[in-house]
């Protein structure tokens, strides 16, 4: 199975701006990382994803508790305005 | 509508579920507070943050689903929907996809067609955008995000925009019935997205459908829905094709606009959450949960109509408000007399409700079927009766005590009532005179002299009688 | 070089001070500044220091770690300290809050001095690929200290902590810990909180210690461990006093060597002494399959990256980390932030888990690795119902020469013995056991089945403590 990789779809989806150079240098890289990953097309295993009884989340109660400030939440905010975080205005 | 065409119409409803906490923090689920105020390091997508998941949200999800007729699953995944949008902290939302909470069930409209659900999931809800201008750019608040929301997806079985309306009516008050969700569509509590499509009568072709957004009212769905149809009808007369889009509706301007979508937009990469394990549903918790549901309205329309034999006139007004329903439903646990206690609701109570503020009934039900009682006794006259129920409204308390407080009671002998009839009909012998004419009338008079001179004690009845005996 | 249980009864005993042992330390970090393992010593941690002491002077019990400093990753958060994750991106992020393991360090009294350098977001084998530069081997500054908590480890390894807290998703504290020579832990799943953790892969990571000698990662363990209602996947299961596994024997102990790891050894002499070793001992040795084994490379390069591209989807110079100066609308936040401030190797992991997560490639990958990480589970299980732990080694050799491996696939390959562990969810410790041609150490890692860390410790101690190499 050989997978043609769309590096341009991946950076959109990955919000990442590439350059020409990189994105030859990852589509380069990733035909030796798909050889790799591809070998799981190997393993012989048909049953569905079992449902491990484990593996069942504990639920909380529905009880409010404290949380952060304003001033905490703003924090590391890299541009806030008026309580809240900004960014330039969207054209929606 | 063209006749020469059918419209295909599915809902998406988003509902925000009636909770203390979010759906996966415990930062309080409150609308109105000030910016970034109900928020934590999982609800803001700070980093090493991780959701624990609501009970409570799960059991009104379940019980939507009961409502609804949904089989319940008895495991629930939750997976994530990866976006980048800056309501969206984390770039995913936590959404379900492959074992939603409940699968299938439906609607019946009051035509008895059924409106198929294809489920109803549980989901986080998005923070919210504030757009100000140019200098100072749009503001993210995340109070609303993490607040959980229930989406119930509709089979494409609606035909018109009134079906599409009457649908969403019996939605919410099913929801709203069963304290799931209030579904304040002004808030945002309650939100629509129409997936719509046009075919040329009896073709089995499907056309392509456009979803629209930002559907804030049952009003602007309705239009919506109208304006979809026939925009999409024209452009197929004119040959030109429908494209596939997601538009949003300009409730102002009564038009719907493509958004601009990014190709890559639809891939949303779901996977499970590997921070959520799955969720076991327990039988017993679904029966628990089936047992706390109230009747709900299409339930309590028939014990209406056929138990108690109400008009359909009577019934519509009771069920349009829960609270109506249940004050009517509690008082004649006190008072079982249907139809009495329906006209004193609707005659005497209703019109003190503001319709202004949040819909509340105006006095306790255990109050108002004391009234009846005293009234039925004779021990209250009509009129001191609906006096009586003012002055609950107005000072609330006991009846008892507010009906002596006011001098109310009934308390006035026999003897009294006439000695006042017969000075009454001493004083005005015109009116004694015009009695043998046009005694109907005329006896209305006396009756209101003899309230008045009474205080409003005097049993009406009894004047009547007297005034047989007296001037026959 | 005192151990952490000395420290413990010295500072309590009044022996030591704590604000001396903390000078102490610093004072190593700062002589060797030139292995760039500890990025930041805290400000604070003399005046935590010192009024622990003041404390301890006026007879209050302080809890089990009194006093003593401990370094963490710089992917753990510590309210008002910066968790940079090694990366441009987040060098200016300052935690708003505790994780859990940080808590439950303070609240038994540790000195958290600093914060040790990673490969950036934990993506690495060897530490090279941070932003604060290359950390060195504690034992040869020409080679790599391991990865991703390779200065966790080396900052152990060169007596600069007595104990360091690292994370594993792939065997990023085993592997470093087989690199210079000394002990590391990756607890069962769910084992340790991972609340306040920046997650790589959520289903993967644990938080582990790093010590310098097995009763003391016990000890830090039995502190560590535990359910946390803040974490969803964390086990609920009661936590031992790991300190029982210690100075036991291991006469009858099953130990199980599995036939496909042998196949996949450069060299396996070193091993086999060991082997043999066992069986002198007492120990019973059994062989065991593990049939898709291999398989766990190429399973956990398909879900790491998928989680990892989902996990870091939150960086975006909105809310925290750098935006880009050159950012015009919301788009080019998104993109010029991120293309500047992650890393190749992150951009790459985040490009591979969004394709392997990718409409239409969904099914092939990410279904197909979850259902082979099923299957290897069930035969780690039944292994275990044959044997009470299993061995192999940590790494395929010695700590490798620093810019000797530049392909990402023969980094990703390094990863063979370590991967396994974690895509079965089990706990698996690395201890020296052997040296290498160069003389630097070898690793030998025990694992057992989940929530089994008594047996873990239990042979692994019994060897640090018995093996002449020791």
């Amino acid at each position: 199975m050989a997978t043609k990789i769309d590096i341009d779809h991946l950076a959109n989806l990955s919000a990442l701006e590439l350059t020409d150079e990189q994105k030859a240098k990852f589509e380069k890289e990733f035909e030796g990382i798909m050889e790799l990953v591809e070998k799981i097309s190997q393993a012989n295993v048909s049953d569905e994803i079992e449902y491990d009884p484990i593996d069942v989340s504990e639920l909380r109660e529905d009880e409010v508790k404290q949380g952060l400030t304003q001033e905490e939440v703003l924090t590391n905010a890299p541009d806030k305005k008026q309580g809240c975080f900004a960014v330039p205005l969207m054209m929606e | 509508m063209r006749e020469d065409y059918d419209v295909v119409i599915g809902l998406e409803v988003h509902a925000e579920l009636n909770t203390n906490t979010k759906v996966f923090c415990s930062c309080p689920n409150h609308f109105g507070s000030d910016t970034n105020t109900n928020c934590c390091p999982v609800c803001i997508g700070l980093p090493g943050a991780l959701p624990i998941l609501n009970k409570r949200a799960v059991e009104l999800t379940i019980k939507a689903g009961l409502c609804m007729g949904c089989r319940i699953n008895d495991i629930a995944v939750f997976e994530r929907k990866n976006y980048f949008y800056p309501d969206l902290s984390k770039a995913y939302q936590i959404s379900q996809l492959e074992r939603p909470i409940c699968i299938g069930g439906g609607v019946q409209l009051d035509s008895g067609k059924f409106i198929r659900l294809n489920r109803i999931h549980l989901e986080e809800d998005a923070g919210k955008l504030i757009h100000k201008n140019a200098s100072i750019g749009t503001l993210i608040d995340y109070n609303r995000g993490g607040v959980p929301l229930i989406e119930m997806v509709s089979e494409p079985d609606i035909t018109s925009a009134d079906e599409a309306v009457e649908y969403l009516n019996k939605l919410r008050n099913n929801l709203v019935y069963a304290g799931i969700a209030e579904c304040k569509m002004e808030q945002g509590g309650m939100r629509c997205d129409v997936n719509l499509s046009v075919k040329k009568k009896g073709s089995n072709e499907l056309g392509t459908r456009t979803e629209m957004k930002n559907l804030n009212s049952f009003r602007s769905v309705q239009r919506a829905i109208e304006y979809e149809t026939m925009r999409q009808i024209e452009l197929v007369e004119a040959g030109g094709v429908v494209r596939q889009e997601t538009r949003k509706w300009d409730d102002e301007k009564g038009e719907s606009f493509s958004m601009r979508s990014k190709e890559s937009a639809n891939d949303y990469r779901y996977f499970p959450d590997p921070d959520l394990l799955s969720v076991k549903i327990e039988r017993d918790l679904v029966e628990k949960l089936k047992a706390e549901l109230p009747k709900l309205p299409m339930e309590r329309r028939k014990i209406y109509l056929e138990e108690y034999s109400l008009p359909e006139y009577d019934v519509d007004i009771l069920l349009s408000q829960k609270e109506i329903s249940d004050f009517f439903d509690e008082a004649l646990t006190y008072y079982n007399e249907p139809k009495t206690l329906a006209n004193w609701i609707m005659t005497e109570v209703l019109k003190y409700v503001k319709t202004e503020e949040e819909f509340k009934m105006p006095l306790k039900a255990k109050e108002l079927t004391e009234v009846l009682k005293m009234y039925d006794q004779k021990a209250l006259s009509q009129a001191n009766a609906k006096s009586l129920i003012e002055k609950l409204i107005n000072e609330g308390g006991d009846a008892k005590e507010l009906a002596k407080k006011y001098n109310l009671i009934n308390d006035i002998s026999d003897d009294a009532v006439e000695e006042a009839l017969k000075q009454i009909i001493e004083a005005n012998p015109k009116a004694r005179e015009d009695y043998k004419v046009n005694p109907d009338k005329i006896s209305t008079f006396f009756v209101g002299q003899v309230m008045r001179a009474t205080k409003g004690k005097a049993n009406p009845d009894k004047v009547k009688e007297l005034l047989n005996k007296y001037l026959n | 070089m005192s151990t952490i249980i000395e420290l413990v009864n010295k500072i309590k005993s009044r022996e030591l001070k704590s604000v001396d042992v903390v000078k102490h330390y610093i004072d190593v970090i700062n002589d060797k500044k030139e292995y760039n393992a500890v990025i930041e010593v805290f400000d604070d941690a003399l005046d935590i220091a010192k009024s622990i002491d003041e404390r301890l002077d006026k007879g209050e019990e302080l809890g089990k770690l009194a006093g003593v400093p401990i370094v963490i990753k710089d992917n753990i958060l510590y309210k008002g300290k910066i968790a940079g994750c090694a990366s441009k991106f987040m060098q200016d992020y300052r935690a708003e809050y505790n994780s859990t393991v940080v808590n439950k360090l303070i609240s038994e009294g540790a000195v958290i001095i600093g914060r040790a350098n990673m490969d950036e977001f934990a993506m690495g084998g060897s530490t090279e690929k941070s932003v604060y530069g290359p950390c060195l081997n504690a034992l040869d500054k020409t080679r790599v200290p391991g990865g991703s908590s390779g200065g966790s480890a080396c900052a152990v390894a060169g007596g600069m902590t007595p104990c360091a807290l690292g994370t594993d998703t792939g065997g990023s504290i085993r592997q470093p810990s087989s690199f210079n020579g000394i002990v590391g832990i990756k607890p069962t799943y769910g084992r340790v909180s991972r609340f306040g953790i920046v997650a790589f892969a959520s289903s993967l990571d644990q938080v582990g210690p790093i010590t310098t000698n097995v009763a003391d990662n016990a000890y830090m363990l039995s502190i560590l461990a535990g359910y946390d209602e803040n974490d969803g996947t964390s086990l609920k299961a009661e936590v031992p006093n790991y300190m029982n596994a210690i100075n036991q024997d291991i006469k009858g102990v099953k130990i199980g060597i599995c036939n496909q790891v042998k196949a996949l050894m450069k060299d396996s002499k070193a091993f086999d002494e060991a082997v043999e070793w066992f069986k002198s001992q007492g120990a019973e040795i059994i062989n065991v399959d593990i049939k898709d084994i291999e398989l766990c490379l190429p399973v956990y390069y398909i879900l790491a990256p998928a989680e990892a591209s989902s996990n870091l989807g939150r960086f975006d110079g909105v809310k925290y980390t750098r935006r880009s100066k050159d950012a015009n609308t919301l788009e080019e936040i998104y993109s010029k932030s991120r293309s500047e401030g992650f890393g190749a190797e992150v951009q790459r992991r985040i490009m591979l888990g969004n394709f392997v997560l990718s409409s239409g490639y969904y099914d092939a990958y990410y279904v197909k690795a979850k259902k082979v990480q099923q299957a290897v589970k069930k035969q780690f299980k039944e292994a275990f119902s044959k044997c009470d732990c299993i061995i192999m080694p940590t790494t395929l050799g010695e700590a490798y020469k620093i810019g000797s491996i530049t392909n990402p696939v023969d980094m990703y390959l390094e990863d063979i013995f370590t991967i396994p562990a974690n895509i079965a969810g089990i706990p698996s410790i690395n201890i020296p056991y052997a040296k290498g041609p160069n003389g630097l150490p070898l690793g030998l890692q025990v694992m057992a089945k989940e929530l089994n860390e008594m047996m873990v410790y239990r042979v692994a101690d019994y060897f640090e403590k018995n093996h002449k190499e020791n």
